[in-house]
Order: C-alpha cells, then structure tokens, then sequence
C-alpha cells in the first residue's frame, strides 16, 4: 500500500508541477534519495553508510535570492557485529553478536539563500531547524530493547539546482549534516551526514 | 532524436529514482540473521568471591531436566549430555580444580540444568471487518487477513557454581558463587550440531571468567 502512495506522489508531483516556461520560477518541490553516513559517537556503534534515506520538500524563493521551506525524511542504519563479549556491571559478562538498528526521521523548517542567475544551475546554501524522531533498535542474542525520542536538531546544507530549460523539472544535488542535538541513550550525539540526489519541480 | 532523447530521458530518471525511493521505504535490516546469530554467553559471579581458596568440586552425573520437555526430547537431549559434561569437567580441570565425589566434602558444588521454552508468533495484516452490531444478517467477523502464525523453540544451559565450604546454616542458604547460561534458539534439532554450539558456549563462559581457577 506504501509505495503505491509513494508512486501516487511521484506522478502527481511529475504532472502537476511541470511546466514549460523559463528558468526563474518561485516554489519547487523536490524529492531526494539519500546517502547517509554515521559521524562522532555514532560512528563509533553503526560504522557502516546508509543507502535507505529519502526527502520529500519544498521551497520558495524570494525575488532577493532567499528561499524558505522545509522538508520531511528519514533514513536508516543496520549493523550487524561480530561476537563482542562486554562487560556490565562489573560482574555480568556477555557474548553475543549485536544487531543494532536506527532509524532517524527528520521534520525541518529551512531558510537559505540560491544564488539565481541565467546559467541553469543555481548554487545554493540553507538550514534546516526542527524535530528529529529516532527510533534506537539493539538486540544482542534473543534479548531486545527499542528506544525512542525526539530532539531539536540542525541541517545545514549547501547543494546546487541544476534546471532542465523549458521543462519546469531539473536536478538536486547536495551535501547536508544532520544533527539531533541533545541526543541520549547510548549514545553521547547523533550526528550524520547525508548525501542527496534527486529530482525538482517548480511552477 | 535529440527529442525523443530527451523525452525518454526524464521518464527513465524518474522511474529509477523512484525505485531509489521505494527501495528506502523497507524498514527490513540489511543483514541476514541465522539460527547461531542468537547464541548467547552470560556469566556473573560474586566478585567479593576469592575463587583461589577453593580447590574441590563435585557435579552429578545426570543432568537437570525441567518437567516441560517431553519424553522424547529428553531422549534427545540424553544423547548428547555426556558430551557437556566432559567439557565442564574439562575446563574445571584446566583451571585446577579437582572433582570429587559428594562424600569428599567438596569446596565447591555445580549444578548443570537445560531449560527449553516454545514461543509462539503471531502476526497479521488487518484488513477490515464487519461489526456484528452494525445488523447484518449472515456476517460476522472477518478474519485478520494475511495472518502469519509460527513458533519457534528456545533452550538454555545453565551452570551453577555454589559454595559449599561457606553454608549459612541458620538461614539455609547457600551462595551462588558463578553462574553460567549458554542460550539459544533450538530450530535445528540436530543433535550433533546443538552440542556442537553448546560445548562451544561452554568454552566461551570460562574464557570470559577468568578469575576462576586455583592456585593450589
């Protein structure tokens, strides 16, 4: 039923954002698949890159160049460890292999600026500020526990447009890092970095 | 052709990011899970203990069975005890420890038990239903669509160390000073191959606790 929904979207956003009229335009919609890769002390538990991350957002820009917006995504880490053997409480001793799983879903407000001339790609540099929802999955042998928690969180991010002309569709891509700031559990921070590609449309 | 070029081009980046996108939505992990995956080793001990001072342990020869396994599983499981208990014993050896008989006034007594417990799963997709107050004749409810039902069985070997030159009379109570648990899902009932596994748990829980042994 989900990704019915989700090709759903994709045609509507194809068919109704599409224009065929020039380079300037105020909103575009884009939709991004990510690559995520774990910084810091989540580097330390997931050290592996995450191809399973995807955005859907929008932004108007302001005839200055500002631009403002937000966006909605996720993304998700797996690892799976050799047998560790670890100590807790001094006298509990453990060995298992670890499956650790995480899955970070962002809600963000963003304001930037997009460096508009007539070239048909539009540099550009914005934050995001707002929510992030994890969900911390740990299961060592048959034992399993999920945390989950919700913090504030910053995306800074730089990236380019590159316009298709006469299309009213082009290209996103861009560099971004995700951070949920004041983030617990096991993990002293939950600092990512995300690597997009994706498809605009504007009108 | 520099059209339809370009009229196919947007439609086949679409459709590939798209399939991106879909392939994003799987919650699934990446990775395969199999059946020793869920192994597991666990051993605590009494760390005010100074395993040292002691140097004489006695162990039944039978192990301790709970009363849920069925005859025919207790069968199963007889065929490959004795293995476990030489790997026991072998490992207390290595450590300096000597087994005696229960009459010896041991230093040390050691319980070995298997636990083995059945869980069930039950998961369904739901799709709707018609209440029955809603006073439609002939309906009643629907059942959950797409329901998935399994079990699937899980044992554990259990290592007890007490201490038997330290009973506590007036309480009747006799501490525990080590204790082991080797755990595991019991899917494949070859019997060569969960000893396999458990004399291999065995040997892990004494390389993770070593500050047993005796030096004299």
């Amino acid at each position: 039923m989900k990704k019915y929904f989700l090709i759903s979207i994709i045609a509507l956003c194809a068919v109704f954002f599409t224009k065929t009229a020039t380079a300037q335009y105020n909103t575009h919609w884009e939709i991004q698949w990510n690559i995520s890769v774990p910084t810091g002390d989540f580097e330390n538990w997931i050290n592996e890159s995450s191809v399973r991350g995807m955005e859907f957002g929008g932004n108007y820009h302001f005839e200055t160049g500002v631009t403002l917006g937000g966006a909605i995504g996720y993304a998700a880490f797996f690892k799976k460890t050799g047998r560790l053997t670890v100590d807790y409480d001094n006298t509990n001793t453990v060995t298992a292999i670890h499956f650790r799983d995480l899955y970070s879903y962002f809600f963000v407000a963003e304001g930037g600026y997009a460096y508009q001339t007539d070239f048909f790609i539009t540099p550009y540099a914005r934050i995001g500020i707002g929510a992030y929802y994890t969900e911390q999955v740990t299961q060592i042998g048959l034992i399993y526990w999920r945390d989950e928690t919700w913090d504030f969180g910053l995306r800074p991010e730089i990236g380019a447009l590159i316009e298709i002309p006469n299309s009213g569709m082009g290209f996103i891509v861009n560099a971004k890092y995700n951070s949920a700031l004041g983030y617990g559990n096991d993990l002293k921070n939950l600092n990512y970095f995300a690597f997009g590609v994706g498809i605009i449309f504007g009108f | 052709m520099k059209k339809l070029i370009k009229r196919l081009f947007f439609p086949v980046v679409l459709l590939a990011l798209a399939g991106l996108i879909i392939a994003s939505c799987s919650k699934y992990p990446t990775y395969d899970i199999n059946t020793s995956d869920l192994d597991m080793v666990w051993t605590n001990y009494d760390d005010a203990m100074i395993f040292t001072q002691y140097k004489t342990y006695y162990v039944a020869d039978t192990l301790l069975i709970d009363s849920a396994v069925t005859p025919k599983e207790k069968a199963e499981i007889q065929e490959y005890y004795e293995s476990i208990l030489a790997e026991v014993n072998s490992n207390m050896q290595a450590l300096n420890y000597v087994r005696v008989d229960s009459s010896a006034n041991p230093d040390i007594g050691m319980g070995i038990s298997i636990v083995t417990r059945t869980n069930h799963v039950i998961s369904y997709s739901y799709w709707y239903y018609y209440p029955g107050y809603w006073g439609w004749p002939g309906y009643g409810y629907y059942y959950p669509w797409g329901t998935y039902m399994g079990s699937y069985e899980e044992g554990a070997l259990i290592i007890d160390m007490v201490d038997l030159k330290n009973i506590d009379h007036y309480n009747k109570k006799i501490n525990v000073m080590w204790a082991a648990l080797i755990g595991g899902v019991l899917t494949n009932r070859s019997n060569s191959v969960i000893a396999q596994r458990l004399i291999g748990g065995i040997d892990q829980a004494y390389v993770q606790s070593p500050y047993l042994g005796t030096s004299q």
